[in-house]
């Protein structure tokens, strides 16, 4: 990466499927000081090229498929300077932009490396963002590595380890799965998209590897319940299952260890912007007796507190919101100084300390009487599917912008299986079109500008929406209607 | 379960799968034996979605063996799996 002009700062964009030349790319980019982008490469390329325009990605790693999929608009990256290729020898594809092959890099002699501190940015990752815009979420060595030592210690991380990565890299779960794993010398088994497919194949894959620890969200271990066999395969390597990005169905977990019983379950709640910031080990006998799983205590390093409006810690057994104090902090949203002031805020929490950075989650919180904090809902419009962040004003935003809707709403209706489904209802200015005809109109629409799983399942065309009295779109009424 | 011809299935496939998950591959040419899980038309929320719809639309009820990639990599071969299903 330093031969290739990389510098400390720099960000590197990586538009690749998950596979060992990722990786390599992620340990090169952070050892030259610069900071790695990873790009979905099933995301539509207008969102994926916003991302690289946002974040000034001053080179890119592709294959020459993911390279062919952005063609026309690399002209339009003006940040990008180059290009590293890491499927081909072939030095003739064609490419607007300077041109390195994977076997070149890998030749490079060595260099002394930069003397990067903690401050310096380790990796941004793109976030559902209600403007409209995804949003960019920095993330430095310091945050990371506190995050990754916790991991590493909490979790007894050992060489033997057999760690999985079910999560694509350009979502958050992905640093556990590569850097505790790195930590501990472990090994790391890629998972591709395809291997989550169908749930029996994904179970037979997991017992044949002798994963010793799984980390996904949520619904991929319901899909394994329902669908899995898992009384089929031979799971004694499994030491630990550590879920997060969304709730758990206690009764599909309870399920799950019946029939897998010896590891240690986890439940890790945290938004990007914290890393991971409370944990709840699963007590298996107390399933019975609750409704909805705890997220837990504070990670090791992180002070999490909940605040009523007026930034005053609430009562125990109250309602706040939660908020976290620490070094697993954001350093920001990229280029969103506004942004990024409406959630990490200066506040007293000790007076002897003065003013200090928090995190608002947004996410309203209480504790129980054993200390574990217990999440009670959103006071926004974000919601979670798949252990995806969505917010829903950014759906709407986007389908503004189609010449022939003059209303729209998303609601999203809670699904055991998928956490959330979305559906969109909508007001059309051309009120003669039918809504058979509309569906995958406006579905093609948001794909031009949406990642697959923020674009809604289902669209009801309306006459009109009902309004609050101040003129807004009257959402809770939506809501009884939908539910 | 419904009663369905290898014809009707086929309709009801390519019709589903053309709406649901090909409205942004304008450029794919959807044919019986169009493999798409290589071609990455569906994610894993999809592949349910199509075999809860099947599910529904004829009664057959997947076991989780069945679900399994040579049974639904492409239309030929899940109308294969179905009809035979359909025919117990």
């Amino acid at each position: 990466m330093i031969h290739l002009g990389i510098q400390r700062g720099d960000r590197v964009g990586i538009y690749l499927d998950k596979s060992i030349e990722a990786v390599v790319s992620i340990f090169g980019i952070l050892k030259a000081g610069a900071a790695y982008v990873p790009l979905d490469t099933g995301a539509p390329v207008q969102r994926i090229a916003m991302i690289a325009n946002n974040a000034e990605v001053k080179t890119l790693v592709v294959t020459q498929q993911t390279l062919a999929m952005l063609e026309n608009e690399l002209n339009n990256l003006t940040s990008i300077d180059s290009v590293i290729l890491t499927d081909t020898d072939d030095d003739s594809t064609s490419c607007a932009k300077k041109k390195f092959l994977w076997a070149d890099v890998l030749q490079c002699a060595s260099v002394p490396l930069p003397m990067i501190i903690e401050h310096d940015l380790a990796y941004i990752l793109y976030t559902s963002g209600s403007t409209g815009v995804p949003k960019g979420v920095m993330i430095n060595h310091r945050a990371s590595l506190t995050f990754v030592e916790w991991a590493y210690h909490t979790f007894s991380l050992q060489p033997t380890d057999v760690v999985s990565s079910h999560a694509p890299f350009h979502f958050d779960l992905s640093i556990f799965d590569i850097f505790a794993t790195i930590k501990a010398g472990a090994t790391i088994v890629l998972l591709s998209r395809e291997a989550s497919l169908f749930p029996i194949h994904l179970a037979k894959l997991i017992a044949d590897e002798k994963i010793t620890v799984w980390y996904s969200v949520p619904s991929i271990l319901t899909k394994l319940v329902l669908y899995g066999k898992l009384e089929k395969f031979d799971f004694s390597h499994l030491r630990h299952v550590l879920f997060a990005g969304e709730i758990f169905p206690v009764k599909y977990l309870q399920q799950l260890i019946q029939l897998i019983p010896q590891p240690h379950y986890s439940n890790l709640y945290g938004p990007t912007e914290t890393n991971v910031c409370t944990y709840y080990r699963v007590r298996p006998d107390e399933l019975d007796q609750i409704n909805s799983l705890p997220i837990g205590k504070a990670c090791t390093n992180s002070d999490v507190v909940l605040l009523d409006e007026n930034d005053c810690r609430v009562k125990q057994g109250e309602e706040g919101e939660l908020c976290v104090r620490g070094p697993g902090l954001m350093t920001a949203y990229w280029g969103l100084p506004e942004k990024t002031s409406q959630v990490k805020t200066l506040v007293t929490l000790y007076s002897t300390l003065g003013p200090e950075f928090i995190y608002r989650t947004g996410d309203f919180v209480k504790e129980n009487k054993n200390g574990d904090y217990l999440y009670i809902g959103r006071r926004d419009n974000m919601v979670k599917s798949r252990g995806y962040r969505i917010e829903l004003t950014e759906i709407e935003i986007v389908l503004h912008r189609h010449p022939n809707v003059e209303m729209a709403a998303i609601i999203a209706v809670p699904d055991e299986e998928h956490s959330n489904i979305l559906k969109a209802i909508i007001v059309l200015h051309d009120k003669t079109v039918e809504s058979s005809q509309v569906e995958r109109e406006f579905k093609s629409f948001c794909a031009n500008h949406l990642p697959r799983y923020m674009i809604p399942q289902i669209f009801e065309l309306r006459e009109s929406l009902p309004q609050t009295s101040t003129g807004k779109i009257d959402i809770n009424q939506l809501k009884q209607e939908t539910l | 379960m419904t009663a369905m011809t290898d014809a009707e299935l086929e309709t009801l496939l390519t019709e589903y799968i053309t709406k649901e998950f090909l409205y942004d591959k304008p450029q794919v040419v959807l044919t019986n034996d169009l493999n798409i899980i290589e071609q990455r038309l569906v994610d894993s929320m999809d592949i349910f979605r199509l075999i809860q719809f099947i599910e529904k639309e004829t009664g057959i009820i997947w076991e989780p063996e069945e679900m399994v990639q040579t049974n639904f990599k492409t239309i030929n071969a899940i109308k294969t799996l179905a009809l035979k299903k359909l025919a117990e």
